[in-house]
Order: C-alpha cells, then structure tokens, then sequence
C-alpha cells in the first residue's frame, strides 16, 4: 500500500511539473488558425479581454489551456465550443463570472438566475458584436407579453436595457420612478403643489411598454381619473360641479393641464384667472 | 447637413483604404434614403411613427484598436452615435450624441384619442393650431450630448467622470383649451393650443465602482442644473372668428443634487447588500403673463420656493439555503419631505397670490421571495408589504378686488397596500414548458381629511387586484406552437367625500366602485419549410373600465369603454445564396367605444452585390382607422433604399 501511495504521489508530482511548464498561449497564437474568430473578435464584447488583457484571459479563460492542442492540433486537446455549450447552465455561468465579477454582485438575487444562464442572452454575442435591435429580440423571446404590448399603436421608443438591468433584482439599485426621471427630469419637480398619484410612481397613469392611448396612459379618457376622483354626484368632482367643464366630450387633461405638478394652482391648473 | 455626411462618408472609405488588416474587423456603414406618402391625417402618422423623408446614416461601426465610433443619424427623427478612445490599458476617453425628435399631431383636441366627440360638432368651430399659428407641423426634440472618462485602476475598480448637456425644445399640443366669447361673456372652451417649450440642463456624474474580493461597493454622485421656461398660446374667439391670443409664460430652475452608495458582500451561498441614497432638489418657480387680444387679463410676476429631501434605506440578502432552496429578503425605508412656496403679484388687475404648501412621505416596504428549483420545475413565491404615510398641508390666500379667498388642504393618509405572487415554470418534456405568473394584491387607504376647502381628493378606498401572464412553448417536429397572455384586474371601493357646497368632515362619505379589466391572449405557431421561415399569429384583446351607477349626462365624454379586438398576423423569411426577404403583417381589429383598426406591413429585402456591398431595400405600410373620429385615419406608405458597405 505504501508503495503504491509513493507511486502515486510521484505520478501527480510529475503531472504537476508538466503542468507547470504548460503556460497559456495567448489570444494572439489561437488567432494565427482561427483567423474568422479573431476577426470578428475585435468588435465582441470580447474585445479587450483577447487584445488588451493578459495572458489567459482571452480565449483560455472559456477554453481552457492552449498550449497542449497548439502542439497537437487535436480537438480532443481543448475545451471545444461543443463540449462548453453542454456544460449545466449553472458552470456556464459560473465560467463566466470568473472574469466578470462585477456582476457576481446582484446575480444571484436576480429572477433570471434560476432559469437563465449568461450563455441564453450572450452566447451569440461571445465572438461576434450583437446589434440592440438583437438584445431586445432576447428578451421578447421569453417576456412575449411586453413584446406584444410593444406591438400597439403608442409605444415607448426605447430598449429594453434603457430601464432594466437584466444582472440583479430591481431593489438593490433605483426604482422604477427614478428609471423615468433619467429622460423625463422635467416632471421631477419638485411642485409647490403635487398630484398625490405620484406617490404610487408613474405607472399608476402610464403603461411604458405600450398603450392603446397615446402618451401611454393606461387607459382612454376620463376614466383614467375617475379611477380615484369620481364621485357619487358627478359630474361634481371636488367641490365642482363640472357639467359645463365636461360637456361637449372635454377631457380632465384639457383644463388640468399641469397633471404632474404645479407651483401655482392646487387643482393643477394653468389658471388664466 | 449634406456636408457633413458627405465628410462622415469620406472619413469611412478612408479609414476603411489605410487601415491595417490585422485591424479591420466587420467595419461597416449603411446609409439610407427614404421617403413617405400619406393620405388621410399626414400630422397624426408623424406623430405616431415620426418618418419624414430623408437620408441618414443608419448603421455605423468603426472599431480598431485605439478607438470606436457606432452608431446612427437620421435627420429629423433621432441619433445615437457614441466615440470612445481607448488610451492605454487604464484610460478611457467617451463621448456621445443622442436625439429624439417627437412629432405632434397639428389637429390636436380630442381626436388625438380613439373616441370622443369633434370638438367641429361644438366649439369653436376648430380643432387645428392653424388660426392660432402659422405652423404646420409640431414636434420637440430631445438633445443630449456627453463626455466621460474613465479609469479602470483594475480591471474590477473603475472611475468614471462625466458631463452631460440636456436640452428638450419645440413646441407641441398638449391640451386644448382657449376662449369664447359668447355675447359678451367669456367662457373657457376646449380649442387647441401651443405649448413651446425651451428647457436645458447640465449634468456632472461622478462614479465609481470597486470590488475587494467578497465586497463589492458602488458610490455614484450627479448634480443637476435644469432651466425650464415654457410658453402656452391660446386663441380667443369670438362667436365666428379668432380675435385675439392670450399667451402665458413660466420659468423654473431645479437643481437637483443625488448621491448613493451601495455595499454588497459576496459568499458562495448567497449575497447581503446594503443602500443609501440621498437626494436635494430646489426649485424656484417664476411666472409671468404677458398678453394680446381681446380677453386681457393684466400683467403678473411670481416667484417662489420649493425644496425637497429624500433619503432611502435599503437592507437586502439573498441566501442559497440548497441547491434547490433559495431565500431572498429585504426591507427598505424612503422618508421625502418637500416645503414650498409661491406668490404672485398682479399688477394691472391688481391682486395677490401666496401659497405654501408642505408634505412629508415615509414609505415603508418589506419583501421576501422563496425559490424551489428542481430539475423539470421551478417556483418563486413572493410577498412585498408597503406601508406609505403621507402628512399634507397646503394653504393658498387669494387677495383680489372683487373678492378674498382662502383654500385650505389638510391630510393625512395611511396607504397600506400587500401583493403576493406566484412565478412557476414547468418544464413537462425537452422543450416543451408551461410558465404562469399569478399576482394577487390589496390595497387599503384611509384618508384623514381634516381640512379640505378646495377638494379634489379622494377619502378611504379598498382596491383588490389580480395580474397574470401565461405562456406554453410546444415545439413538434419542424413545427412549433406558442400560446400565452396575461389579463389584468381590479375593483376599487371609494368613500368619496360629499363637497356640496362645502366639506363638511361630519358628513358620511359616499360610496363609489369602479371595475378596470384588460386582457390579451395570443396564439403562434411558427415553421421551417426548407429555406424559409414563416409563423403565424391570432390572438384577442379586450380592455374595460366602469362605474357602478354613474350620473351621466347627454353629450358627456363616457367615462366609461369597453374595447374588445382580434389581432393576427404573418412573417416569414425567405432566403436565396446572397439575398433574403423578410415579410411581416399585423392587423389589430377593435370595436367598442374607444376602438381603433390598425394594420402595419413590412417588407425587408437585401442582396449582396459584391463582397462589401450589400443593397438594402425596406416597404412599410400603415394604415389606422378610429371608430369615433374619422379625421385622425391615414394610410401611409414608407420605402427606404440603402447600402452597406464593409470595410
């Protein structure tokens, strides 16, 4: 036993050695046969990792070492795109954010953790650069509810990633309000006086995928208010009565036109007297 | 303009004769010509799709070594082009332009909706911004220009440096009102107007971002200088004609000031993070009134103040009790206090105006997720509690020659509100999955209205809501099918306070319910047969919203709608050894009070003519059709041609 412990014990020793002496090849050996990926890689989101990073980062970083199949040219003496697209998702991923630890953080409270793999939305894109127009089609294959709402009349003309980070759950970052206020500062406020509904954020009116309604409330017309400000006496609304205000197919938004906020009416007005 | 896209086009061809081969990657440009011919309502197809004709550049890449430019510019719709130097391993230099141009519909009023009544069939005998201006076309555009730098100090600790220019101008019509005269009465009446808008910000950002092994830590600081001034043109008219305009104006600066921190800590079986954020906003309201016309109100200057602070709490971890377990929990607090004040001098008709206002906001949230993963299924139960309390009170005193008043406005109000939700995936054989989301929700209010002399708000309410979504993948052979959809509902109980002639908190509250449903549900099934690809879709649509026994008038807006519809639609793709067509259709078909017909098509062609050219060619056709208005319905048709040239 102890003799075939010894044994044992040089053979690592030995394997160990010939490890050693197996430095990774580089980005720029693995271009010299694979000259399309090397191309391509250029503009990848790889980029900078196969050019500009250090030895081992690059192709070897997924691959694994070069150097053996450099010598042998054998497939069998490399991790092969075939044997990497069948590893679980969990080690896909798990590859991955070896380099990218800066989505470690966050990815694991993420909903996309337990069904998605960072393979499922970036493997096409791991050699090649990918189009936006390509990463909003990612994301409608599985949310085909919001690409379908995208497909309605009004629909918010920007990209899925303008507002969502797909790497973490949405509470450790900003909320969803603050996500509108990047483009839209000009309803921020702060108002002297303020439209108590934005307590509940902007999608309490406004649907931002896409409405039948333009400016992508969520609903047509009157009822939109009404949802909060009828009354059993309508058409008084407040101390109102509204019947002339309402007659004629007028609209709520036609005399409440500051419906953020306003620093000089309390009914939200643009009052002219 | 010309010009320089004639230089950009130079640029790229040399770029593409002197660069290094060992540099040159897939560098393309793609510029495009396009045109539009539309019958029906030419102003509300731009609002709706904004396409002019025009040539632009719609898809640029130049990336070499040292640096890259992407992007697109196309004239009078929008741009994104962004440049980046890459200086060294640790530097790098970014820049970017972005443009948004949104289109408005000239004949504005309640056309602009599907449903409603001509404002034509009452008064003023218009609704186009014509008599009120020379304009014939609407739009605001969006601007905004940056530079950043950053610092990568490891390739896991980088700091980034940016200033951003902002400016959103133009006009549009984003209401509708003006004056009549009726005898010698004015009388505010829905017409169109103008409002112009001339707003511009500048932003600095400050951030960055480090990793030290398990931790993790993001700081981030923005101070933002924004000046709004906006001026509304309404008409006056008389009872045959336009005989005057009235034009109000404002300003406001803001500055906003926000800074957060988020710490997080890494371990194999899960995450803890922390948050803080806190942000300083003022505002400094102004107002001032100038006039022409007959209705003449006098001059008025106001200025004001107003102040906000919010800090935000958020305590989260996330927790992998098994492979198969997960635990997720977390607890955050946003206290936001806001104080302000406005007063307005009036000179000619001499009056004054003084408000100060008040309202403070805690926001409390608990929520918790727990996730089963097992091989063939997987489910997420989750639970979020929001407590909100709100402390409002508001007082405006109107002094004026023919009258005092003074409106008061003083609340409190206890927002709780308790959602939970079910998310499973079943996965029933290789490829064949089934996924639902169900959520449940309810919401109570109470309102403490202890003084509420001007109104317009709600008491107590109880809401009960209910969302999902479905869907089902079934892929057979060369076939594969896809049904899903979601469907959204709520009942509201309102107590709603009884104003007539004033409030009276004595008085017991009225009740009210309203009812809002919307659903949608959609089949597909897609194929391959041999080179070509096609799928087809049917699905139905439906919205509502109702009040339970509403008082309702001859000749009002209904408050309530029913809409209901059927969508289907084909695409395919067909393609030959160097050129491939892409068709796709969809038909939205809608009835009911507030409906809308739609059909949009397409048509994508493109053939390589040599190695580096590839001739592109597009056909678009749209067509709506509203129920209730037919002075919005158009049809318009689109076509663009384009090359590709790689280099």
């Amino acid at each position: 036993m102890r003799t075939h412990f010894l044994w044992l014990f040089a053979l690592i020793c030995c394997l160990g050695l010939y490890a050693q002496e197996r430095q990774p090849t580089g980005s720029v050996v693995c271009v010299e046969c694979h000259v399309d990926i090397g191309t391509f890689s250029r503009k990848g989101a790889h980029r900078n990792a196969m050019f500009l990073g250090e030895a081992g980062r690059g192709c070897e970083a997924c691959h694994g070492n070069g150097s053996a199949h450099v010598e042998s040219g054998e497939a069998a003496d490399i991790l092969g795109g075939d044997v990497l697209v069948e590893w679980p998702d969990e080690q896909k991923s798990k590859a991955c954010l070896s380099c990218h630890q800066e989505n470690i953080h966050g990815w694991l409270s993420s909903p996309h953790e337990s069904d998605l793999s960072c393979w499922n939305c970036h493997g096409e894109m791991l050699h090649f650069h990918e189009p936006d127009e390509q990463k909003q089609a990612k994301c409608a294959e599985c949310h085909k509810d919001v690409a379908m709402r995208i497909k309605l009349q009004y629909r918010h003309p920007i990209s899925c990633e303008d507002c969502h980070d797909p790497h973490q759950e949405n509470e450790r970052g900003v909320d969803s309000t603050d996500r509108c206020l990047r483009c839209h500062s000009e309803y921020q406020g702060p108002f002297v006086y303020e439209h108590a509904a934005l307590d509940d954020g902007c999608q309490v009116c406004h649907e931002p995928h896409g409405s039948h309604t333009p400016r992508l409330l969520k609903m047509t017309g009157n009822g939109l208010c009404l949802q909060c400000h009828t009354q059993s006496i309508f058409p008084s609304i407040g101390k109102k009565v509204h019947s002339t205000q309402l007659s004629g197919g007028a609209f709520c938004y036609d005399c409440h036109t500051d419906v953020h906020g306003s620093n000089t009416d309390p009914s939200l007005i643009r009052r002219l007297k | 303009m010309k010009k320089i896209m004639i230089f950009v086009i130079l640029l790229l061809l040399s770029i593409g004769a002197f660069a290094d081969d060992q540099e040159k990657a897939d560098n393309h440009v793609k510029v495009v010509a396009w045109g539009t011919t539309t019958s029906g309502d030419e102003n509300k197809f731009l609002e709706d799709f904004g396409l002019k004709s025009g040539v632009g550049i719609d898809d640029l890449w130049i990336e070499m070594k040292q640096f890259s430019l992407t992007g697109y510019y196309l004239p009078n719709h929008s741009a994104d082009l962004q440049f980046t130097l890459f200086i060294g391993d640790k530097w790098r230099l970014t820049a970017g332009f972005n443009q948004y141009r949104k289109w408005w519909n000239t004949s504005a009023g309640h056309e602009a909706t599907p449903g409603g009544y001509a404002v034509a069939d009452w008064f003023p005998n218009t609704n186009t911004i014509a008599p009120i201006s020379d304009r014939n076309e609407l739009y605001t555009t969006r601007r905004m220009g940056y530079v950043g730098l950053d610092y990568l100090v490891t390739p896991l600790q980088k700091v980034s440096l940016a200033y951003r220019r902002l400016y959103r101008n133009g006009d549009l019509s984003p209401f509708f009102r003006g004056f009549t005269f009726v005898g010698d009465v004015p009388f505010a009446a829905t017409a169109a107007s103008i409002r112009n808008y001339d707003e511009n910000g500048q932003e600095a950002i400050l951030k960055g971002n480090f990793t030290f092994g398990h931790w993790s830590l993001d700081l981030g600081a923005t101070m933002l200088f924004w000046d709004n001034v906006y001026a509304d043109t309404l008409g006056t008219f008389g009872e045959t004609e336009q005989i005057g305009l009235t034009e109000m104006a404002a300003d406001f600066s803001t500055d906003v000031f926000n800074t957060h921190a988020i710490l997080g800590y890494t371990f194999n079986q899960g995450e803890v993070f922390g948050t803080f954020a806190y942000s300083k906003l003022d505002s400094d309201p102004a107002n001032l009134l100038t006039e022409t016309g007959t209705y003449y109100f006098g001059s008025r200057t106001g200025s004001g103040k107003v102040t906000q602070e919010t800090t935000h709490w958020r305590l989260g971890f996330t927790w992998k009790l098994a492979r198969q377990i997960l635990l997720h929990a977390a607890a955050n607090r946003k206290d936001r206090s806001k104080e302000g004040s406005y007063a307005e001098i009036r000179t000619d008709n001499p009056a004054e105006l003084n408000a100060v206002s008040s309202r403070d906001v805690i926001t409390d949230q608990l929520r918790g997720r727990v996730r089963f993963l097992f091989q063939k299924f997987r489910l997420d139960l989750y639970a979020r509690y929001t407590s909100r309390k709100v402390d409002e009170l508001s007082t405006t005193e109107v002094t004026e020659s023919s009258f005092d008043k003074d409106l008061i406005q003083d609340l409190t109000l206890s927002h709780k509100e308790l959602r939970g939700g079910i998310r499973a995936s079943l996965r029933l054989k290789k490829s064949v999955r089934l996924t639902f989301n169900l959520e449940a929700y309810q919401q109570e209010k109470e309102a403490d209205l202890r003084d509420l002399t001007w109104g317009y708000y709600a008491g107590d309410s109880d809401t009960k809501g209910l969302e999902g979504s479905y869907r089902l993948s079934l892929p057979s052979g060369n076939w594969q099918f896809y049904v899903q959809g979601n469907v959204r509902k709520w009942d509201r109980d309102l107590a709603v306070p009884y104003f007539d002639p004033i409030y009276d908190p004595t008085q017991l509250l009225e009740n009210t319910a309203t009812e809002a449903q919307m659903h949608q549900h959609i089949l597909t099934v897609a194929t391959q047969i041999k080179r070509t690809a096609w799928n087809i879709r049917v699905g139905y649509i439906g919205e509502k919203f109702s009040i339970q026994d509403p008082f309702m008038e001859f000749n009002y807006q209904p408050v309530e709608y029913d809409l209901k519809g059927v969508l289907y639609g084909l695409g395919g793709v067909i393609s030959g050894q160097n050129w491939s067509l892409t068709l796709d259709v969809n038909f939205i078909d809608t009835t009911g009070s507030q409906s809308h017909d739609r059909i949009r098509g397409s048509m994508d062609f493109c053939k390589r003519i040599r190695d580096n050219h590839t001739l592109v060619a597009t056909y678009r056709y749209f067509s709506f059709d509203e129920q209730d208005f037919e002075l919005d319905d158009y049809q318009g048709h689109f076509l663009t041609i384009g090359w590709r040239y790689q280099f």
